[in-house]
């Protein structure tokens, strides 16, 4: 660029000084001579930047744009994982949710039971089974049926709020609830809950644990 | 004529491409969607961007609806957003029409340069010699160039300061659209468009500014000296350097467009495969409840593409605003050079109309460079956007 501002502003000093030039001469026959000295004059400095384009080698590069910027990839794929990590577990809570909620009505299909809350919880880790239910855990009501207590409940029993609890803290309390004397139920009863959820879902009737909220 | 034609439909265009639009506000999220919206938005590094529009030239606010990022994001996603196109326009009209008046005072002395050196011209015979009317045409004719250069100059900043708005607004805006590709599982194209993106945005802004304006200002020097006599035209030259200039940014703006709509499909698709494994994965792996899980995981994403798009359009919005004003102003000057023109036709010496219209063919082509870069930076924005649906839909 250097070069053709050079050009145009040579070009440009001639100009002016031509018709300047030409201004001040006489009206002769030398003003011809003169208008070709001068043209010839712009024809060279036309072409003097051609001439030293073929003397020295111009290297054409664009300084680089990445410069600085070279990390720049890394931190926004990093960033988007952690977005979507965040958006895995989002989703993960919102199925956990829905899950039990599911739970909770299949449960209410066998007779006599009174749930307070089912926990489910699911592998949570990426891969190919993921989501896939490790266990199910349903908390039973072990106050007397409503309508004794409360003669105003109409008979109809309230649900209390489902919450769902994800975590580690299974271990030794289901096998304390698994073997049964925390709750209320009797032996059929539990038998056909335990099953009507693991056929449902297709799970190892040992998955499901049923625990007494006491 | 033809550059003229491709002009106006770059403007209609810019009004009318709905992709980005009607993507961001499509039906109306669920409220569950909202939460993880609002969740997504609240992780996300704006300021960058908020920095930059916040020192969107005061000048230019007074024109247009104001614009608060989190703010308009938050209402794009949920479909509400109030943003008139109509008040742009109207913001648009009324700024061209402000500069108008600001520029009819270039015009008035134009005018009245031009009559001054016709009447002369006209006295011409009254003088004993010639070339007393040879001197007064070089007198008028110098204080013509010197209005003439200043204002080009001044065209020729603003549009090169457009770009570089333009190139640093995109440079803002890149990394969060990459962040939010790359969280809605578009890790292939993002990685594909970053360097791309970067090195293509760096590439054209420089060589539009530093090659494609200079040659057209040394275009126009060159059209005005060729004027000043009658018998050292340099007129083919500064055609030359005009084609050179008009060539260059048409090469830009293929090449651009190339590789960007290319590298756009490629990295989408190769996107797409990979989600669509992960969901089969989940789907039909996992018994009975895979279908609940996967359709959980895929309402989680699609507020992700809501905001990947909400930001999409409101960085359309700032281009287009960074770009049509400075391009407005350019308009009116290009204009005014017309109307002189026009106007001292009829009584006027041939070279100084010549010396105008070819002002305003100068002013016409930078207009076009302004209006390009535009364009190609809607278009990078439009497709980046797009793949990102693409890799959804192909799930």
């Amino acid at each position: 660029m250097d070069i053709i501002r050079e050009m145009v502003r040579n070009i440009a000093i001639i100009v002016v000084l031509t018709s300047l030039l030409e201004m001040l001469l006489p009206v002769s026959n030398m003003q011809r001579f003169v208008r070709v000295v001068m043209g010839l004059f712009i024809i060279i400095t036309l072409l003097n930047p051609v001439l030293a384009l073929v003397d020295k080698e111009v290297a054409f590069q664009v300084s680089g744009p990445m410069v600085g910027r070279e990390g720049e990839l890394a931190g926004i794929l990093d960033k988007g994982k952690a977005l979507s990590e965040e958006s895995r577990s989002q989703a993960m809570a919102q199925y956990e949710e829905k899950l039990g909620q599911q739970v909770m009505a299949v449960a209410q299909m066998v007779p006599g039971i009174n749930l307070n809350q089912v926990k489910v919880k699911v592998k949570n880790e990426t891969g190919a089974n993921q989501g896939e239910i490790k266990e199910i855990r349903l908390v039973l009501n072990t106050e007397p049926p409503k309508e004794a207590k409360d003669p105003n409940q109409g008979g109809i029993q309230g649900v209390d709020p489902v919450k769902i609890e994800v975590g580690s803290q299974g271990g030794e309390e289901a096998k304390t609830a698994l073997a049964g004397q925390e709750d209320n139920l009797d032996g059929e009863t539990r038998k056909r809950l335990i099953e009507t959820i693991a056929n449902f879902y297709s799970i190892k009737p040992e998955q499901v644990h049923i625990e007494s909220n006491r | 004529m033809k550059n003229k034609v491709i002009l106006v439909s770059m403007f209609i265009l810019f009004f009318l491409y709905p992709t980005v639009g009607q993507a961001a506000s499509s039906p109306p999220a669920n409220p569950g969607e909202q939460e993880v919206v609002s969740a997504q938005l609240n992780n996300l590094d704006l300021t960058a961007i908020e920095e930059y529009v916040a020192k969107i030239d005061r000048e230019i606010t007074q024109y247009v609806p104001e614009l608060d990022i989190r703010d308009a994001l938050t209402k794009l996603a949920k479909g509400e957003l109030d943003f008139n196109s109509m008040d742009i326009f109207n913001g648009i009209l009324k700024y061209l029409f402000k500069e108008l008046v600001a520029n009819f005072k270039l015009l008035g002395q134009l005018v009245i340069l031009a009559v001054i050196c016709a009447v002369l011209q006209n006295l011409q015979s009254a003088f004993e010699k010639g070339t007393t009317g040879t001197v007064a045409f070089a007198v008028v004719y110098l204080a013509l160039i010197s209005l003439a250069i200043g204002s080009f100059t001044i065209a020729v900043n603003i549009g090169r300061e457009a770009i570089d708005n333009m190139v640093s607004f995109m440079n803002a805006l890149l990394p969060v659209l990459l962040t939010l590709l790359a969280a809605m599982g578009g890790l292939a194209s993002a990685a594909i468009f970053h360097p791309l993106m970067v090195t293509v945005l760096g590439v054209i802004g420089a060589l539009v500014k530093n090659v494609v304006f200079p040659l057209l200002f040394f275009a126009a020097i060159l059209d005005i000296i060729s004027n000043i006599s009658e018998r050292f035209q340099v007129s083919r030259l500064a055609g030359l350097f005009r084609t050179v200039g008009l060539g260059l940014m048409g090469i830009f703006l293929t090449v651009f467009m190339g590789i960007v709509a290319v590298q756009g499909v490629a990295g989408s698709v190769a996107d797409g495969v990979a989600l669509r494994t992960a969901k089969y994965a989940t789907g039909v792996f996992v018994p009975v409840v895979g279908k609940m899980f996967s359709d959980a995981l895929e309402a989680v994403v699609s507020s992700s593409v809501l905001l990947k798009n909400a930001v999409g359009l409101v960085g359309v919005i700032v281009i287009f605003i960074l770009c049509a004003f400075p391009a407005l102003k350019i308009i009116t000057v290009m204009f005014v050079y017309k109307v002189a023109a026009a106007v001292v036709q009829p009584i006027g010496e041939g070279r100084i109309v010549a010396c105008l219209s070819a002002m305003g063919k100068s002013l016409t082509l930078v207009f076009a460079a302004v209006a390009t870069v535009g364009l190609m930076f809607f278009f990078a924005i439009t497709v980046m956007v797009g793949a990102g649906n693409m890799t959804v839909m192909l799930r």
